[in-house]
């Protein structure tokens, strides 16, 4: 019974603190304190937010393709890396996390190294400011990119 | 102490009678749909319908689109792969399109539909609203086999039209056809696709764009010029695009595409 009852007390706390899908809580570890957000309580998904006549992906795509430089030492990573990060009101973003897959959608740990780069790559992207009613919002953001033997083959938006 | 066991107790009657209440999938979803996907109170209400009814592909599915929609994307297969095993005729249509749309994992999307194949006993089977083959075939197309793309094509088209008859080919099928074969090289097939596909969908951008680039490689500049142009004022105006606002769809077409094309040809 004690057992019983100590389980449903670790549910109970589970359930207060559950998050919303793909929420980033704030880690003094990697993220900038500086890096405020709007409107904490009410952050939009990109997918919301997204017009008919949005380029984002091109301006994306150009980036990766561009900044992208593989090394040797890369030769064995393959898989996917997924980027989620937040896009704040005045259209800066930070709280990045990189998500990576093999190719059996098994979770991964890519080399540091080549994490960093997409990493610094994604950073550096001058992400849009969305708005909603007149107003820039707070929003979250993903993309994958594909990587073969280390190289980048297919950005995913 | 007596009032948590008294509250453990309660779940455990609620858990008893799950599978008998669920019957009730539909009224119960209604619980989850009035919450934003993915938010705090939609976990909530979903991991409690969840807990109703442990065998239903719908809750489990919609567990799933949350995570793929937000890129959580382990979590989000594996309740997918859930959905697949409870009703895999449906499901495993709907996993070969989530493994194209969110991971361009085109050869597992090939080994989803080939399965679903299997289990269907037939190859006509829609796959949201689109002929299976048709998406089939824009897998092998994004894997580089063209071959094999235009095969699968073929097959897709022929079948609804012996079926169903010409004006039941699906609202992009030679949209798809048109583009693959221009990739290949075969511009008169692909300006005779895309005209085909003029008529099924007038005021479709991507089409007049494919068809101008087409004209255009085969020197027909002012017919290129047209269709360019037009392309362009559909963009902008009351015309369509293909877009999603989830993903970039495969040869989606931009403004700054039909613009830099009409840049070209003067």
């Amino acid at each position: 019974m004690k057992t019983l009852v100590s389980v449903f007390f670790v549910l109970l706390t589970y359930a207060t603190k559950a998050q919303a899908v793909g929420e980033i809580p704030f880690d003094p570890k990697r993220d900038d304190p500086k890096f405020q957000m709007c409107n904490p309580n009410w952050v939009w998904q990109g997918y919301q937010l997204k017009t008919k006549m949005d380029e984002t992906p091109l301006l994306v795509a150009r980036e990766f393709k561009s900044q992208f430089r593989t090394k040797d030492e890369w030769k064995n990573e393959s898989g996917i890396i997924r980027v989620r990060f937040l896009v704040n009101c005045n259209g800066q973003s930070d709280r990045f996390r990189l998500l990576g897959l093999d190719f059996d959608l098994n979770e991964k740990k890519f080399s540091e190294t080549l994490s960093a780069h997409v990493l610094s790559i994604a950073k550096n992207i001058q992400w849009p400011s969305r708005r909603v009613q007149q107003q820039t919002v707070d929003y979250y953001h993903h993309f994958s990119i594909r990587i073969v033997n280390g190289q980048l083959v297919d950005i995913i938006q | 102490m007596k009032i948590c066991a008294t509250i453990l107790f309660a779940v455990l009657v609620v858990e008893g009678n799950a599978q008998t209440r669920c019957a009730n999938i539909d009224t119960l979803m209604k619980r989850v749909y009035k919450h934003e996907l993915g938010s705090q109170q939609w976990r909530a209400a979903s991991d409690s319908v969840l807990n109703i009814c442990p065998n239903s592909a719908v809750i489990i599915y919609d567990k799933a689109v949350a995570n793929m929609l937000r890129g959580e994307f382990v979590e989000g297969m594996k309740y997918i792969a859930k959905a697949v095993e409870i009703d895999p005729n449906y499901y495993l249509g709907i996993s070969a399109w989530n493994h194209m749309r969110y991971l361009h994992d085109y050869k597992g999307a090939i080994a989803d539909f080939e399965r679903l194949e299997k289990v269907a006993g037939r190859s006509f089977v829609y796959v949201t609203n689109i002929h299976m083959y048709m998406l089939k075939g824009l897998c092998y197309q994004e894997l580089g086999d063209y071959a094999k793309a235009l095969e699968t094509y073929n097959t897709g088209i022929s079948q609804q039209v012996a079926d169903k008859g010409e004006q039941w080919v699906g609202s992009y099928d030679y949209l798809y056809r048109g583009i693959l074969k221009f990739r290949m090289g075969d511009f008169d097939g692909a300006i005779e696709d895309l005209s085909r596909q003029v008529k099924e969908y007038e005021s479709l951008a991507d089409t007049y764009y494919y068809r101008g680039m087409a004209y255009a490689a085969v020197g027909r500049k002012d017919e290129a010029r047209v269709d360019l142009q037009l392309s362009k004022d559909l963009m902008l105006g009351q015309g369509q695009r293909r877009w999603d606002p989830l993903t970039v769809l495969p040869d989606e077409v931009y403004l700054t595409n039909v613009e830099s094309a009409l840049l070209k040809l003067y």
